[in-house]
């Protein structure tokens, strides 16, 4: 029989009709030499990547340096893109650093927390239970969300505003501050500018006015205002609601704005904490998994910077080749090269396009639409699907690597297992891969990788494999070899011109997919405590799909009541994109307007239905925003 | 004032910042007392209601529990004299009655066998509470076992779920010999509210709340049965707590978390009980090469086989 086209169409459990088991040499021949025919026959620049935030630092440094040194071109990135891509880009823009200004565990020395747009007792639980214990001390825990999410309980406030208005929301309490004078004159004197045009255009915000637009009343408004402004020590909080939106950038500009009017950086108990999703996407951020940054964040457009990473690379036999100037493709820019042709080819590790990406039915045509598709990871994902070839990848339990969390601590994994049968940890494939693409690389160790990476990267200054082997962690910045890093930084400046932070005035968007007669209501997506991500891995969790099997939607009791359907019926959510059949739950802490649904679940995939409209500065699509139609399933059979 | 305190510890001066306990001060001149309802890491309230960490101050009517007692200036301290070492062992006694003998233990190496053993005491003269008493196993949640027979009443599953995680699940109901760890409105742990962080079966001093992979179909179980331990990072979310893999046969068997600078030893339903997905028999093994005889692009068949694709 005839093997079927490339498709979703493989059981991850008898994939034998589509794909056939090779020796590690044979596919490893094959992967880069079907990598290399295409740079030979179209350049460079018809072969992309997609790393991951799931491998180490070491994994994620040569993941970029594959394809830039390999392929000449920045066309490679990894699912930050589709995380915190806006929070970065503002906080870049605005302090000059892309990571946190402060340990979460900071909050046990603040009074005040504004946590917005993040579910972190489902998402990050262990941060969670501080955030509670800071509550249960008398701590004041500002909650904004859309969704009445589970910190509700512990919120001294709890403002569930509109989604999408975010930005009216943040720039009325930033109005009051102003109009009340609360703002902190001497630290805005001293480390900020653009101070004048942000009051000035904060001037057109007042509560009252845009009371209508986020659906919190005007003292409300104040209240918080006033709560925040008046903290001895204050600190922000922020996920994904905030930066999966077309104006995700302007969210977050607007959180920095807010942190630096009040004087709430750089002291303990004070900062701006974007909360990271993977539990190695700042280190994979930073060791330059990202199209327009080489490691530590350092521009392509620059030729020093250039030159400096060229120059490390030729080092023992490397490839000398200069390196692309031009900023590279995004995640969803790739997929849109794949679809116009000027893509045919990629490698991807440890990612999931065919779950993760919005409008996932556009991404995965893309990828039965490549000729060369290269797969490395420790499941045949739905991506693996569409591979030419899979190569079987160790686990993060299998593998030695460090990753860096969201407080900036670069911490030590050791291998516990070894992985099965002729599974291989990520770093040897790339280097097998590499050498087969002729670029000279010697590596036996990851320990060698990060001495390289250190070569280049300030971040990691004081901070070598033998001493994490020996401490488990250390924070960046560390001052010395016996510093255990610095959980609070620009105390005394930032890294900009003049050590000053900018004021960035945002403008009210509205996000892009708006409902209508057609599609009246709003799809939101997110995670739930037991699944993480695509599924592919806690689905396999005995203990995590057993206690959360199925694939299910939350919606208001009385829009289920009107909708005729009883708690844990079938309905059918409806976007311009895609349609899914999923069972609903009740759940009050949903707007009547709403619909909460987890992307974990291939069956009732929800990226089927998310817009792929970016956020311009962060290139993030708005996930968290589609005008949707729900509809009661006619027939209420539940499918097995 | 200073901040430091100068007493008498088993006959010699010792200074200790203030504020310390007589436990603390103990450790940190190599002893360690006795201690059962005393946890000794990061975030675990003192309580001292167990009583096997007492010790005796010169000049004070009754024994005080080392754990929570603040060491002040002059105090006279004997941790090892006749009436503290046998007040101590008699406490152990006292609660040994009541559990599942050791080699049927749920589990063989809790940490108050590991004290009872400590003090030389391995029975019990007191008679054991009358069966029925006790209520039975339970093993509603799929990742944790409820044994309240090895129950000592102590409440670190209390200060686990309340304080440490404040998921303020678990509380105390019934009084005397009948109190015991209750879930929410006294249900069964996997209908109550628990959302499986198991802070609780990593606090619990005896094997009453156990994972449930360290038991076998008996009940009984060895949390010291494994091969190797190595301390990594959990895999899942950006927090990046450390935990430590106890690996048996090549196989985690199950996962503590330990006193990093992010978790300070707690972890979540993902990082203690999700590690399995690694063993899961969908792994990739073998390098895979697509067929040759199948279709090398999507786009030139026709609507063919789309297997399990969703509308």
């Amino acid at each position: 029989m005839m093997p079927p086209a490339k498709g979703l169409n493989v059981d991850p459990g008898n994939w034998g009709d589509v794909f056939r088991e090779a020796s590690w040499e044979e596919a490893l021949d094959f992967a880069a030499g079907g990598m290399a025919k295409l740079k030979q026959s179209r350049g460079g620049a018809s072969v992309a990547g997609f790393g991951s935030a799931k491998c180490t630092n070491e994994e994620a440094y040569l993941f970029q340096k594959l394809i830039r040194q390999g392929f000449g071109h920045n066309n490679v990135d990894h699912c930050t893109r589709l995380c915190h891509a806006s929070s970065v880009a503002a906080l870049m823009e605005n302090i000059g650093s892309g990571a946190v200004t402060a340990t979460f565990n900071e909050i046990k020395n603040a009074d005040v927390a504004i946590v917005i747009g993040a579910n972190p007792i489902e998402n990050h639980p262990v941060a969670a239970t501080y955030f509670k214990q800071f509550t249960k001390r008398g701590g004041k825990l500002i909650v904004m969300d859309p969704r009445g999410q589970a910190l509700k309980r512990f919120a001294s406030h709890m403002l569930q505003f509109r989604p999408g208005a975010d930005v009216s929301m943040l720039n009325a309490i930033m109005h009051v501050i102003v109009e009340e004078g609360l703002y902190d004159q001497q630290y805005i004197e001293a480390y900020t500018e653009n101070w004048e045009a942000e009051k000035e255009h904060l001037k057109g915000f007042s509560p009252e006015k845009m009371a209508g637009i986020c659906g919190i009343d005007a003292d409300t408004l104040r209240e918080v205002a006033r709560t925040f402004a008046g903290a001895k020590a204050g600190m922000i909080f922020w996920g994904m609601g905030i930066s999966q939106h077309i104006h995700g950038t302007d969210n977050s500009r607007c959180l920095i704005s807010l942190g630096l009017m009040t004087g709430q950086v750089g002291r303990p108990g004070t900062g701006l904490h974007p909360l990271r999703g993977q539990n190695n996407v700042q280190g994979a951020s930073d060791a330059g998994l990202i199209p327009m940054f080489l490691p530590d964040m350092q521009t392509v457009v620059s030729d020093e910077v250039r030159q400096k990473f060229a120059d490390v690379w030729a080092r023992d036999g490397g490839v000398n080749e200069p390196l692309d100037p031009n900023k590279g493709l995004t995640v969803t820019e790739i997929m849109g090269a794949v679809h116009t042709g000027d893509i045919r080819g990629m490698y991807v590790l440890g990612e999931n396009p065919a779950m993760s990406d919005p409008d996932v039915a556009h991404a995965r045509d893309a990828l039965a639409k490549l000729e060369h598709l290269v797969v490395q990871d420790i499941f045949i994902t739905e991506t693996a699907n569409y591979a030419d070839v899979i190569l079987p990848a160790a686990a993060f339990a299998e593998k030695a690597g460090t990753v860096t969390n969201t407080n900036r601590q670069v911490q030590m994994g050791r291998p516990a297992v070894p992985p099965p049968g002729e599974a291989r940890a990520d770093w040897w494939i790339e280097v097998e891969l590499a050498k087969r693409l002729g670029l000279g690389w010697t590596y036996d160790h990851p320990s060698q990788v990060f001495a390289e990476m250190k070569l280049t990267m300030k971040s990691f200054d004081n901070i070598s494999w033998d001493r994490l082997e020996e401490e488990n962690a250390v924070t960046y910045p560390s001052l010395s070899p016996t510093d255990p890093g610095q959980p609070i930084v620009f105390g005394d400046g930032f890294p900009r011109t003049d050590g000053r932070a900018r004021f960035a005035p945002a403008d009210l968007i509205a996000p892009d997919d708006v409902p209508d007669d057609e599609y009246p209501m709003i799809l939101t997506t997110g995670r739930q405590l037991e699944h993480w991500h695509t599924g592919s891995m806690t689905r396999r969790s005995k203990v995590l799909d057993a206690v959360e099997p199925e694939a299910n939607c939350s919606l208001h009791p009385s829009t289920l009541r009107n909708l005729g359907v009883a708690p844990g019926g079938l309905v059918r959510l409806t976007t311009k994109r895609g349609s899914i059949d999923i069972m609903a739950r009740e759940d009050r802490a949903v707007s009547p307007d709403m619909v909460f649904l987890p992307f974990a679940f291939v069956e009732a995939a929800a990226n089927l239905l998310t817009n792929s409209a970016l956020d311009p500065f962060g290139k993030i699509p708005e996930f968290k925003f589609s005008a949707v139609k729900v509809e009661k399933v006619a027939n209420q059979i539940a499918a097995e | 004032m200073s901040d430091t305190i100068t007493f008498t510890l088993d006959g010699a001066e010792v200074s200790a910042p203030v504020g310390q306990t007589i436990w603390d001060v103990t450790k940190g001149q190599g002893f360690i007392i006795p201690h059962l309802c005393h946890r000794d890491e990061p975030g675990y309230r003192s309580d001292g209601n167990c009583r096997a960490c007492m010790v005796e101050v010169e000049g004070e009517r009754t024994l005080v529990a080392s754990c929570i007692r603040p060491v002040s200036e002059g105090m006279v301290v004997h941790t090892r004299s006749d009436r503290a070492t046998h007040a101590r062992r008699m406490v152990m006694e006292m609660l040994v009655a009541d559990q599942p003998e050791q080699d049927v233990a749920h589990d063989k190496s809790s940490h108050l066998w590991d004290m009872a053993v400590g003090q030389g005491v391995l029975e019990s003269r007191f008679p054991k509470l009358e069966d029925g008493r006790i209520p039975l196993l339970d093993d509603s949640h799929v990742a944790m076992s409820v044994n309240l027979d090895a129950c000592i009443q102590c409440g670190l599953c209390v200060r686990a779920c309340r304080e440490v995680q404040v998921n303020d699940v678990i509380g105390m109901s019934g009084r005397g010999h009948d109190a015991y760890p209750t879930f929410d409105m006294d249900d069964p742990m996997g209908e109550s509210s628990c959302v499986g962080c198991g802070e609780c079966v990593q606090a619990c001093p005896t094997g009453a709340l156990l994972p449930a992979t360290i038991t076998d179909a008996n009940q009984v179980g060895d949390s010291k049965d494994f091969d190797s331990e190595v301390d990594s990072i959990c895999p899942f979310c950006g927090v990046g707590c450390q935990v430590s893999l106890k690996v048996k046969d090549g196989r985690v068997k199950y996962v503590d978390g330990i006193n990093g600078p992010a978790n300070e030893g707690r972890l979540c339903v993902k990082g203690r009980f999700g590690f399995d997905y690694i063993h899961h028999d969908h792994r990739l093994t073998k390098p895979l090469i697509r067929r040759d005889d199948a279709a090398s692009q999507g786009l030139e068949r026709g609507s063919g086989q789309l297997g399990r694709c969703v509308s």
